[in-house]
């Protein structure tokens, strides 16, 4: 964790490193790549995207961040310090919330209290003001529905709980795994026009999706990721190029792979 | 002996059972880990009382608590925790290799033929004595503690951030770590509440019998690791219901049978028991159409 007065010298002296560094990191499940050594950054209040297939990568990328994933090379920065070797829960509790693929939200609890599981991690130090969000504000069922279960809630309503709950812990970085997967379009629209609020307020976020166009079009930038690599950089001007996405997204198969 | 003064006796000892249960269905709920060794956290709990049966029984009785607890931390902390990602049936032998390894020291320490924790049998005079049915004094103690840890559990449970941790915890040990719940937190709280779970156990069944043996805890952990199952493991409710069962059931029998037949008590237990598994696998007292979601 860096101290808020090294930080403070960091801005003024040189320029402040990306609020996420992943640098040519590797990871494998039994031997297996998963992600093969893959490197980019996010800059504070960015938000950049990370398409692509099923099984490419993605998903284990946000996991590795969160020291969840078995890294065999390259390392994570976060604010410059290394994430090397630390344990997930000290992680969450430096400001990186990660919403996982499939919600994880915990269904035998109340709305209520999984919001405040949200809050373990929230540092009332001051040092991130920038993500002081109203999450009952921008999620006003998770304030509707506090006392019920949160089984009980709908999928779209489970997904709202699940990103309420990450901006509790007042995330600098805010990972996110496929949030629109499985819900019906006009669900789809609240969480996107959520994202959209979350990043004018300068959260940094790094997007993981399934839905190419639309993400291509909201990030500041996008990576196209395969069988553990990165394939591609699209900027939000690509978006209507449908080709050049599909290229980048099947190109590999062109190239002999498999 | 009539039929009243059996169901007294058998609710009590129920009560003694469901203690075990809360301990080790506390420990399986946040680390799926099936602890055959909190056995010997009462057993040592009871070997304390006997070394300390001269010192005031407050005192002795805060000692036994104490060293059930600390040995419960030190378990997870020497054995457990390097194990926490292997596979279950690893973390299952390394369970059954502290028990015995605990028991080896019982029997150089204490010897087989067992001591006397003779601190608390003042309890076995009666309390209530009404047309034929003696209510003893360990009786109510016995209803009276188990009701207070159950009830100061659920609490702890519902009530408090580290109960709410270890909630989040047992229904996905990952997403609870995601949110910054600290893993060591949780199992350590979890394995302190099973140590003080197993130094009532011991002092309730000293107060009724002051015989302590290497294997005074064994027997009774895995009766109510039978309960727990029948009762459906997977929830504290039902298995504190069903170590409650099985203690009363064993308490009920031994009483029904005849002493020549008594031989047969543990047989005609697990007869029961086959039963319920095969008629309701899930767990005799699991919600229908239950599901593993919630756990604690």
């Amino acid at each position: 964790m860096p101290e808020p007065a090294a930080a403070a010298t960091a801005a003024t002296a040189t320029p402040a490193p990306p609020v996420l560094e992943i640098d040519r990191l590797a990871v494998s499940f039994a031997g297996v790549p998963a992600v093969r050594e893959i490197s980019f950054s996010v800059k504070r209040g960015e938000m950049v995207g990370l398409i692509g297939p099923n099984g490419a990568g993605k998903s284990t990328t946000l996991l590795s961040i969160m020291g969840a994933a078995p890294v065999v090379g390259g390392e994570v920065r976060v604010d410059g310090a290394s994430l090397r070797g630390r344990r997930t829960e000290d992680i969450a509790r430096s400001g990186v919330a990660l919403v996982p693929e499939g919600r994880h939200i915990f269904p035998g609890l109340t709305v209520a209290e999984n919001l405040e599981l949200g809050e373990i991690s929230r540092r009332d130090d001051g040092s991130h003001p920038d993500s002081e969000i109203d999450v009952r504000e921008l999620f006003p069922i998770v304030e509707e529905f506090r006392h019920r279960q949160a089984g009980a809630l709908s999928g779209g309503q489970q997904q709202q709980l699940a990103i309420a709950r990450a901006l509790l812990s007042r995330p600098h970085l805010l990972l996110l795994d496929e949030p629109s997967l499985g819900l019906a379009p006009s669900v789809v629209e609240v969480v996107w026009s959520a994202l959209r609020q979350i990043r004018e307020r300068g959260v940094t976020i790094l997007l993981v999706e399934q839905r190419a166009q639309i993400t291509v079009q909201l990030a500041d930038r996008s990576y196209v990721m395969n069988n553990g690599e990165l394939r591609a950089e699209l900027a939000p001007s690509e978006a209507e190029d449908l080709e050049k996405i599909t290229t980048a997204y099947f190109g590999a198969t062109a190239e002999g792979e498999r | 002996m009539n039929w009243i003064q059996t169901l007294v006796d058998a609710i009590g000892l129920g009560s003694v059972y469901a203690l075990v249960a809360i301990g080790l269905a506390l420990i399986f709920g946040v680390m799926r880990l099936v602890n055959f060794a909190h056995g010997e956290l009462i057993t040592a709990a009871g070997y304390t009382l006997v070394v300390a049966h001269a010192l005031p029984v407050p005192v002795a009785i805060a000692l036994a608590v104490l060293v059930a607890v600390v040995l419960a931390w030190l378990m997870e902390r020497v054995a457990f925790r390097r194990l926490r990602n292997a596979q279950p049936a690893t973390t299952l032998v390394a369970t059954f290799a502290v028990a015995f390894a605990l028991e080896a020291v019982w029997l150089i320490a204490f010897g087989a033929r067992g001591e006397s924790a003779d601190l608390l049998s003042s309890l076995n005079e009666p309390a209530i004595q009404t047309g034929g049915v003696t209510i003893r004094w360990v009786t109510i103690a016995m209803l009276g503690v188990g009701g207070i840890l159950l009830g100061a559990t659920t609490l702890l449970l519902n009530r408090t951030k580290i109960g709410l941790q270890m909630r989040a915890a047992a229904a996905d040990f990952r997403a609870a770590r995601l949110l910054g719940v600290r893993a060591d937190a949780v199992i350590s709280a979890a394995f302190v509440i099973s140590g003080v779970m197993a130094a009532a156990v011991a002092i309730l069944l000293t107060a009724q019998q002051p015989l302590v043996t290497p294997t005074f805890g064994l027997e009774i952990t895995i009766l109510a690791l039978v309960g727990i199952v029948v009762g459906g493991m997977d929830r504290l409710t039902t298995a504190t219901m069903g170590g409650f069962a099985i203690g009363f059931l064993n308490s009920l029998l031994g009483n029904l049978l005849p002493s020549s037949e008594r031989v047969y008590l543990p047989s005609a237990v697990f007869l029961i028991v086959i039963i319920v598994l095969l008629v309701r696998p899930v767990g005799l007292f699991a919600p229908r159409g239950a599901s593993t979601a919630e756990r604690l």
